[in-house]
């Protein structure tokens, strides 16, 4: 079997791109003034933490994730390595997610420190389920419809729009018997709801099934040359 | 002029040629259709031209972010290609280019964005409403839709140009959603305000919308003044775009 070969996380922190760091940044930034102006409000503060844990958080995560391997300019040397086309996509999302996580964590410290109280959301593994869950579907769809489209923009599109959609029928979807387990935001609007867990399982598993195609669609190296 | 239609008939033809921009304009809207019947119900007195606003709103909802996220690429893929310096080696004026690139783009979202107001319309004519609606329709389209349309192809060609591609999306959806969602109740939003690109004032003021989703009930007035706001911001934003690439042009 041959040997897993792993860059060296130097070469990738060089070659990363400049808005997967400066975006999640910028956003963490804004979303940190807001909650000390705030900061009397309790629930306006608990209501603005939890868009950007959320929402916010899987947004970018999704957008970002249409430009991880299609936008590559040095893609065809990327596929003309000796290397399965299905890593470069693992690390390409598995540094996006890094990233996103660390906004996730430096959040809810900081959250803690404004004595923010998120147990609404679940106890402290639980919530981080509220930003993991939603920001790995949404980065498998963006994913995989910028690669069978072979343009970043298609799969940006899609993620806005499944975003925006899900957040203006919020009713629908936990109302549908089906769509609920389809619904990205029930810990962080209905975290109290029965099928939270059966949700989360879902769209974890569409992550992996969303994630998996794409690698697969990534094996046909002709399609982005 | 020649150089103008050819830079608008060429960017046209690229942006309407893109099947899945279509499917996003027109598969969005079949989206919203089963909140359709349940409206129709609820407003059973509703003239037509008042349902012809309200159809428009609801076509006003997604297809500006349709319309921003994909026009958005539009220069950017000008840069990432080398079209730019071919452009650039030719005598047509940097103003013309710009003009060219966002007209042809805009009129391709306009013409996806027709269609999708359409599909919302057959559904409310599916729903019990008469076929005329759809050309009422037409009408609130060019009063609701286009001036919001304009704005956001202004600003998606302007944007990336400084700011990175993915990050103006991000941005975008998100100021979209904070521009026509969020009441100003819970925090400072220009929803409700003359720079509101939701179509709610046009709607209120000229097609007597019920205040299904306008904040309140606007006068003429003030529905005139707003398509005059959001124009007069598509416009600030295109000289805007050129300045900085002279600026740019300059330095190099």
């Amino acid at each position: 079997m041959k040997a897993l070969t792993i860059a060296p996380l130097k070469y990738h922190l060089r070659i990363y791109r400049r808005e997967h760091l400066a975006l999640p940044a910028g956003l963490w930034a804004l979303f940190v003034l807001m909650v000390l102006f705030m900061r009397d409000d309790a629930q306006r503060t608990f209501d603005v933490a939890g868009a950007f844990l959320g929402f916010v958080l899987p947004l970018m995560a999704g957008i970002l994730a249409a430009s991880a391997v299609v936008e590559d300019p040095a893609l065809e040397l990327q596929l003309a390595a000796p290397r399965a086309p299905w890593r470069i996509l693992v690390e390409r999302l598995a540094a996006l997610l890094g990233v996103v996580t660390l906004a996730a964590v430096a959040y809810q410290l900081y959250l803690a420190t404004m004595g923010v109280d998120l147990s609404s959301l679940g106890d402290p593994a639980a919530r981080q389920l509220g930003w993991l869950v939603p920001s790995l579907a949404l980065m498998g769809l963006a994913s995989l419809t910028a690669l069978a489209l072979v343009q970043g923009t298609g799969g940006a599109l899609l993620v806005g729009l499944v975003w925006l959609l899900q957040i203006l029928g919020r009713k629908w979807f936990i109302d549908s018997r089906w769509a609920r387990y389809l619904f990205l935001f029930m810990r962080a609007r209905y975290a109290a709801h029965p099928s939270l867990a059966a949700n989360e399982l879902c769209l974890t598993g569409l992550a992996v099934v969303l994630i998996a195609a794409a690698g697969w669609l990534l094996r046909k190296t002709e399609r982005y040359l | 002029m020649g150089a103008f239609l050819g830079i608008v008939r060429t960017e046209y033809r690229m942006s309407i040629r893109r099947w899945w921009v279509w499917a996003a304009f027109v598969g969005g809207q079949l989206l919203l259709a089963p909140g359709v019947p349940g409206l129709v119900s609820a407003w059973p007195r509703l003239s037509l031209w008042q349902w012809s606003g309200v159809v428009a709103v609801i076509g006003n909802m997604l297809p500006p972010i349709v319309a921003g996220i994909v026009i958005a690429d539009r220069l950017v893929r000008d840069r990432t290609l080398g079209v730019r310096e071919l452009f650039c080696a030719t005598p047509v004026p940097r103003h013309m280019y710009i003009l060219g690139k966002y007209t042809g783009a805009t009129l391709a979202v306009l013409t996806q964005a027709l269609a999708a107001v359409l599909t919302e319309g057959a559904l409310f004519v599916a729903s019990g409403l008469p076929p005329a609606l759809l050309v009422h329709a037409l009408g609130a389209f060019l009063a609701v839709d286009v001036p919001a349309l304009l704005f956001v192809g202004a600003f998606s060609v302007a944007c990336p140009e400084v700011l990175p591609l993915r990050v103006y999306q991000v941005l975008f959806t998100g100021y979209w959603f904070w521009a026509t969602a969020i009441p100003s109740s819970f925090m400072p939003t220009v929803n409700g305000t003359l720079l509101s690109p939701k179509g709610d004032y046009a709607a209120s003021a000229f097609f007597a919308e019920p205040g299904i989703y306008a904040v309140r009930p606007y006068t003429p007035i003030e529905g005139a003044l707003n398509i005059l706001v959001l124009l007069a911001c598509a416009g600030v934003a295109l000289i805007a775009l050129e300045r900085y690439m002279a600026w740019q042009a300059k330095r190099a």
